[in-house]
């Protein structure tokens, strides 16, 4: 199983959507990305379970928020 | 839960309401078509054409248009809305001056109905381009996409105020004499300030989201805001030359470059998408997202209207199919993502996980929403071309389809997502 982070802080939108699902893409079922965003990615949520994701979110005191995605079968 | 406003923007409800609103004006605008094709074959001018063309622009376009404002800016800038209940009172009073007008319109141009409807809608949308102000305020846009949706909205505002003023100088010949008329630069500023730009600026940003595209060129962006811009001055020149003084050769000339600089944009916004799409990860795209990157035919095909010599017909297929194909692929795809992320952004319940996007919607409607409405704009342009009424039954009935099948897939949408119950609140967000 990998494990990868991607810090997408700072990065301006859909920039941290793409760079994510096209890391996602790269992985096998049961790997694991960790992303950190500025804020809570709403709009990334839907997609990841379209992609047969399965997420965990941890907002941030400072706004930011942390998403651990375990990738699975589409 | 996400709390509500995790997007940063308003009540999602705010914009599906929009949407929603959007998607039935354009079945009774069709509809009504349907009744009086003759407006597409004869003058400009007359009470149903004008009031059906503000169904259109302002009922369908603007109301989506408004709603989106509800959620992408903050979005794209990276920030919490301004003022983020004002939604609340904006977009009711924009929808009742807007359907007040058309009435006003379609009564044979009623002073009082312009007056009080134009006023309505004026507010609304000068509250909503003070929104986004405020916000670009709170997060100066960093890229010319985000910079061009803010001067999209701005240009949408001006675009009523001078249509406001269009209506005043109707009956007001004092007005008249000092402004003129300049139904040209309202119309201008609609179709290429606020709708082309808005596309432009937004649709990047959508697009890239929607395809998963690495991005296109920043110096094409960049390009068309200016290009933009140089198509407002040089209609202003246009509008305000005789007026001052001016020569009509010198007005001549500044439409001239007007129209040169629409045909740039629109030639950067083409090879920009073409970019996108030749950059992106996901290889097959979804039946809106296509629907999106169709209208964009409606580009060149606009300009060899207009180099033929039919320039009303050139705006049909950049209103109709250009705008209209646009805007109803995005309503269904951003419908898709406010209603899931109203309704299962909360859900905790491993008993029942929440549907995927691709289940939200019926994929049979697709197909007959873009063929609807592309064929109806493609006929409405030859329609306007040609003078032919047959061929104007045929792009009303063909609309009609098109906005039927869009309004059901939004309602299904709607009803597969907010008719099912919300979780509760947990600090955390999880599908385990």
């Amino acid at each position: 199983m990998r494990e990868v982070f991607l810090d997408n802080r700072g990065l301006q939108p859909p920039e941290p959507m793409v760079r994510t699902l096209g890391q996602l893409a790269e992985l096998v079922p049961g790997d694991v990305l960790t992303i950190h965003n500025d804020r809570v990615p709403v709009y990334l949520l839907p997609q990841l379970l379209d992609e047969g994701a399965v997420y965990e979110v941890e907002e941030l005191p400072d706004g930011s928020a942390k998403v651990r995605i375990v990738k699975g079968s589409p | 839960m996400l709390p509500r406003g995790a997007s940063g923007g308003a009540h999602p409800l705010l914009p599906v309401f929009a949407l929603l609103g959007g998607a039935s004006a354009l079945v009774v605008g069709a509809a009504w078509l349907l009744t009086v094709p003759r407006v597409l074959t004869g003058f400009v001018g007359t009470p149903s054409a004008v009031a059906l063309t503000h169904v259109f622009t302002l009922l369908f376009v603007s109301l989506v248009y408004l709603g989106t404002l509800q959620q992408l800016p903050a979005v794209l800038l990276v920030t919490d809305l301004a003022w983020r209940r004002s939604g609340w009172f904006s977009l009711p009073v924009f929808a009742g001056g807007a359907i007040l007008l058309v009435w006003g319109f379609a009564s044979g141009f009623r002073p009082a109905a312009l007056a009080v409807g134009g006023s309505a809608v004026v507010a609304a949308l000068g509250i909503a381009a003070a929104q986004v102000l405020v916000t670009a305020r709170r997060s100066p846009p960093k890229d010319p996409a985000s910079r061009g949706l803010v001067t999209a909205v701005c240009y949408l505002f001006l675009t009523v105020a001078l249509g406001l003023l269009l209506a005043s100088a109707r009956t007001s010949a004092g007005l008249a004499t000092a402004v003129g008329y300049p139904a040209a630069l309202h119309q201008t500023t609609g179709i290429v300030g606020a709708f082309m730009l808005g596309i432009v600026a937004s649709g990047h940003k959508l697009l890239s989201m929607f395809a998963l595209s690495k991005g296109g060129a920043v110096w094409r962006l960049r390009a068309a805001l200016y290009s933009t811009h140089g198509v407002m001055a040089s209609s202003v020149l246009a509008a305000l030359a005789p007026i001052f003084g001016g020569t009509p050769a010198l007005s001549r000339a500044a439409g001239g470059i007007a129209v040169l600089l629409v045909a740039v944009v629109a030639a950067l916004q083409f090879f920009e998408v073409g970019a996108l799409l030749r950059r992106r990860l996901r290889k097959r795209l979804e039946a809106p997202v296509e629907r999106y990157v169709l209208a964009h035919a409606f580009l060149p095909f606009a300009g060899l209207m207009y180099a033929i010599g039919w320039q009303t017909a050139a705006v049909a297929a950049l209103l109709l199919g250009f705008v209209g194909l646009a805007v109803s692929g995005m309503l269904v795809k951003i419908l898709s993502f406010l209603t899931w992320t109203r309704a299962f952004g909360a859900k905790r319940d491993p008993g029942a996980p929440p549907p995927l996007l691709r289940d939200l919607t019926r994929p049979w409607l697709e197909p007959v929403i873009t063929a609807g409405l592309c064929l109806g704009a493609l006929a409405a342009t030859m329609a306007v071309a040609t003078g032919s009424e047959v061929t104007a039954r045929l792009a009303a009935s063909a609309l009609l389809v098109g906005a039927v099948a869009q309004l059901a897939q939004a309602t299904t949408i709607v009803s597969r997502t907010l008719g099912r119950p919300v979780g509760r609140t947990p600090a955390v967000v999880t599908t385990k």
